[in-house]
C-alpha cells in the first residue's frame, strides 16, 4: 500500500515537472508562428486611408518596430503576469475577451465529451461482447459514418432537418432574443440551443471513442486473465465491466486526451456553423481580422488547456494502472 | 475396501472444433473418472488434447467448438449440457481451475486480494471488504508471507511463484470439490515448481478436494497423482495406478513416453525419444492413433480402433497387443 502510494506520488511530481518546459515551448512556438505569418497588423489597424505617419506611430505604440527577441522576451514576461495583450479589434484586454467566451465553449465541450465517452464506451461494450454479430455490425457501420462525415456538413444538415424543416431547435446562437435572463428557464433555453451543435460536435468523438474502446476490448477479451475471471463464475457483463474495461480504458483515455487538440479545431467549425459565441468562433474572427494579440492569446490559453487535459488524462491513467507509476 | 464416491464421470466425450482447414477432433471419445478426494493425472504431449479435455469440463471451449457426443457427469449433472447460467454457478464454486502461466492469468489492474475475494462476492454475496479479509486468510493458507500486504498489492509487484500461489488461493477460496490444474508449473523456475507441487498436494489433503492434474511431466504425476490417464492425439491410450504406470506400462506409447524421460543405466543409452510427430487432429490416422509411430504396430492397428482391455484392477489399455490376452 505505502509502496504504491509513494511511487504514485513521485509519478505525479515527475509529471508535473514536465509542465513548465512544455508551457515555455508552447509560448515560444506560438510567438514565432504568428511572426512568420504575412501581413502587417499596424497597417490593418490604421485602416485603409491612414498615412505612413499614423502607421509608424501605431508600430511604436504597440512595440512592433522592436527587434524580434525584444518583442519575444517582453511577450513571455507579460504572459507570465497573465497579461495577454490588448486586442486591436475589440479594444479590450485579450484575457478578458477570452475569459468571457470560455464558459460557452466549455459547456459545448463538456456535454459533447461526456455524451461521446459514456455512449461510446457502452456501445463498445455491447459490441465487443459478441463481435461481428448484428448489433456490432450496425453500430460499427454507423460509427464509421460519424467518423467520416465532415463536421460542418453534418452541422448544416442538422440545421436543415431539425431547425428549418421540423423547427424543433433554433438554427444557431446560444440564447433566444426574448429569453428569460435567469434561473431554470434560462438554462432550458441554453439547453435547446445546445442540442444540435453538441450532436454535430459529438458525432466524430463518439465514433472515435466507440471504435477505440471496441477494438481494445475485443483484444483484451482474448487475454488469459479474462479466462481467470470467467473461471470464477462471472457473467459476461461482469467480465467486461469489471475486468476488461478497466484495461481497455487506459489507452482510450490517453488517446482521447491527445485528441483534445482536434476537439478545439472542431470547436472552431461547429461554433462558426451554429454561431455559438465561444472561443472557437473568436479564433475564427481573430484570424479574419488579423488580430495578432487576440489570436496569440487564444493559442496560449488553448495550449494551456491541452496541456492541462493531457496532464489530467495521464493522472487518471496512472490511477487506473499502477504499473504506469511503477515504471 | 470401501469404494470412494464418484465425483466426475466422463464418458466418450468428443469435442470437435470447426476451422477453415477442417474439423479438428481435439477430444475424441475420452472416458475417465475422478473419485472423491482422488488425484488423477492426464498426461500427454503438446497437442494431445489434454488441455482441451480440461477446458471442456469448464466449458471454456472455443466458439466454434461443439460436443458431438459423450457426457461428463458431475454431482448428478451433465456438464456438457448445462446452460451458461448454470455453468457459471459451478465455476469457481464447485469446479475451479489453476492455469499455466501465472504471469498472464492475473488481471494487472486489480489488487490481489480483490481478485481472490471476487469469487466470494459472486457466489456468496459477501461485501468487498469481507471478501478481501477472507482472501487474506486464504493467502496465508497457501503460505504467502505477510498476506495482508500481498493482498493489497498488484500482480506486477509479485514474483512468479507468488502469483501462482495467489492463483491457487483464488481457485480454492470457493471451496470447490474438484480442482483442475492445467500445467500449473510449466512457466515456473524448477525450484519454485517443487514448492507449488507440494502446495497443491497439501491443499488437496487439507480440503479433501479432488485434483485433476493436466501435465506433460511424469515427475509431477509420480509426486501427486493416485491414478493416471495417458492421452495421445485426442484419445486415451492407457489408464493405470501411479505405480503401474512406472512399473508395468502396457501401451507402447506409455513405454515410449517413459523412455523419453529416463536414462537407462545398464545399457548406457541416453534419453530416448519418439520417432515422428503427433498427427494432425483434422485428419487423424485410422485405427489406433499411435500406429504411425508405434514400434509394435500390426496390420489390425491400421484399420480398427483398439477396444479397452482391462489388465488389472486399476489398469486398462487401449491396444491390440493385449486384446488376445483377454480373449483367452
Amino acid at each position: 500500500m505505502s509502496g504504491s502510494f509513494v511511487s504514485r506520488l513521485s509519478y505525479i511530481l515527475r509529471r508535473l515537472a514536465q509542465v513548465a518546459p512544455m508551457i515555455l515551448a508552447v509560448v515560444t512556438i506560438n510567438f514565432l508562428l504568428i511572426n512568420l505569418a504575412p501581413g502587417d497588423p499596424a497597417t490593418l489597424m490604421a485602416g485603409d486611408f491612414a498615412d505612413l505617419e499614423t502607421i509608424e506611430r501605431l508600430r511604436e505604440e504597440f512595440g512592433l518596430n522592436e527587434p524580434l527577441h525584444v518583442q519575444f522576451s517582453s511577450y513571455v514576461w507579460k504572459v507570465l503576469n497573465f497579461d495577454l495583450g490588448y486586442s486591436y479589434q475589440f479594444r479590450a484586454p485579450v484575457l478578458d475577451i477570452v475569459l468571457a467566451r470560455l464558459p460557452n465553449t466549455l459547456i459545448l465541450l463538456f456535454f459533447s465529451f461526456i455524451l461521446s465517452m459514456i455512449l461510446g464506451i457502452l456501445l463498445a461494450a455491447v459490441s465487443a461482447r459478441r463481435p461481428n454479430r448484428a448489433f456490432d455490425n450496425t453500430a460499427s457501420s454507423i460509427a464509421m459514418l460519424g467518423y467520416c462525415l465532415p463536421m460542418f456538413w453534418l452541422g448544416m444538415m442538422l440545421i436543415l432537418i431539425f431547425s428549418s424543416t421540423l423547427r424543433w431547435f433554433p438554427t444557431g446562437g446560444m440564447y433566444s432574443l426574448r429569453a428569460p435572463s435567469e434561473g431554470w428557464p434560462r438554462m432550458l433555453d441554453i439547453g435547446r440551443h445546445l442540442v444540435l451543435p453538441a450532436l454535430a460536435y459529438a458525432a466524430y468523438f463518439l465514433a472515435m471513442a466507440y471504435r477505440l474502446t471496441r477494438a481494445k476490448l475485443i483484444e483484451i477479451l482474448r487475454e488469459d486473465y479474462i479466462r481467470t475471471a470467467r473461471m470464477k463464475g462471472l457473467s459476461d457483463w461482469s467480465v467486461i465491466f469489471r475486468h476488461a474495461l478497466r484495461n481497455a480504458l487506459v489507452p482510450v483515455i490517453a488517446v482521447m486526451g491527445l485528441d483534445f487538440g482536434v476537439m478545439i479545431g472542431g470547436a472552431v467549425v461547429v461554433e462558426t456553423v451554429f454561431s455559438w459565441p465561444g472561443v472557437g468562433r473568436l479564433m475564427y474572427e481573430s484570424i479574419l481580422s488579423r488580430d495578432y494579440p487576440l489570436l496569440l492569446g487564444i493559442f496560449v490559453i488553448v495550449s494551456f488547456g491541452i496541456i492541462l487535459v493531457n496532464l489530467i488524462a495521464d493522472l487518471i491513467c496512472a490511477m487506473i494502472d499502477p504499473r504506469i507509476a511503477y515504471g | 475396501m470401501t469404494r470412494p464416491e464418484r465425483l466426475l464421470t466422463v464418458e466418450e466425450m468428443c469435442l470437435h472444433i470447426d476451422t477453415y482447414r477442417g474439423t479438428v477432433r481435439a477430444v475424441d471419445g475420452v472416458t475417465f473418472h475422478v473419485d472423491q478426494g482422488e488425484s488423477v493425472g492426464i498426461v500427454g504431449e503438446s497437442g494431445s488434447g489434454k488441455s482441451m479435455t480440461a477446458l471442456s469440463l469448464m466449458r471454456f471451449t472455443p466458439l466454434a467448438g461443439r460436443f458431438t457426443a459423450g457426457s461428463a457427469m458431475f454431482q448428478g449433472r451433465d456438464l456438457l449440457k448445462l446452460s451458461e447460467r448454470e455453468m457459471r454457478k459451478i465455476r469457481g464454486k464447485d469446479i475451479s481451475m489453476v492455469f499455466q502461466d501465472p504471469m498472464t492469468f492475473l488481471n494487472p489492474l486489480i489488487r490481489i486480494g480483490d481478485q481472490i475475494g471476487e469469487v466470494l462476492v459472486e457466489h456468496e454475496g459477501l461485501s468487498r471488504r469481507a471478501a478481501f479479509n477472507r482472501a487474506v486468510e486464504v493467502l496465508r493458507q497457501v503460505r504467502i508471507p505477510s498476506p495482508e500486504d500481498v493482498a493489497a498489492q498488484y500482480p506486477h509487484q509479485l514474483s512468479g511463484g507468488m502469483r501462482q500461489r495467489a492463483l491457487i488461493a483464488m481457485a480454492i477460496i470457493g471451496a470447490p470439490s474438484l480442482l483442475i490444474a492445467d500445467e500449473p508449473t510449466t512457466a515456473l523456475d524448477v525450484t519454485v515448481q517443487a514448492q507449488i507441487i507440494e502446495l497443491l498436494r497439501g491443499v488437496k489433503e487439507k480440503h479433501g478436494l479432488s485434483l485433476l492434474m493436466i501435465t506433460h511431466d511424469l515427475g509431477i504425476v509420480a509426486h501427486v497423482c493416485d491414478r493416471v490417464y495417458v492421452v495421445y492425439a485426442g484419445r486415451i491410450m492407457e489408464e493405470a495406478g501411479v505405480f503401474e504406470v512406472f512399473e508395468t506400462p502396457r501401451h507402447p506409447y506409455t513405454t515410449a513416453l517413459l523412455s523419453s524421460i529416463t536414462y537407462d543405466e545398464e545399457s548406457g543409452d541416453g534419453i530416448g525419444y519418439i520417432e515422428g510427430t503427433v498427427p494432425s487432429l483434422i485428419d487423424p490416422p485410422e485405427g489406433c492413433r499411435f500406429h504411425t509411430r508405434c514400434p509394435a504396430a500390426m496390420p489390425v492397428c491400421r484399420r480398427l480402433q483398439p477396444p479397452r482391455t482391462r489388465v488389472s484392477e486399476t489398469q486398462s489399455v487401449y491396444c491390440w497387443l493385449y486384446e488376445e490376452a483377454q480373449d483367452e
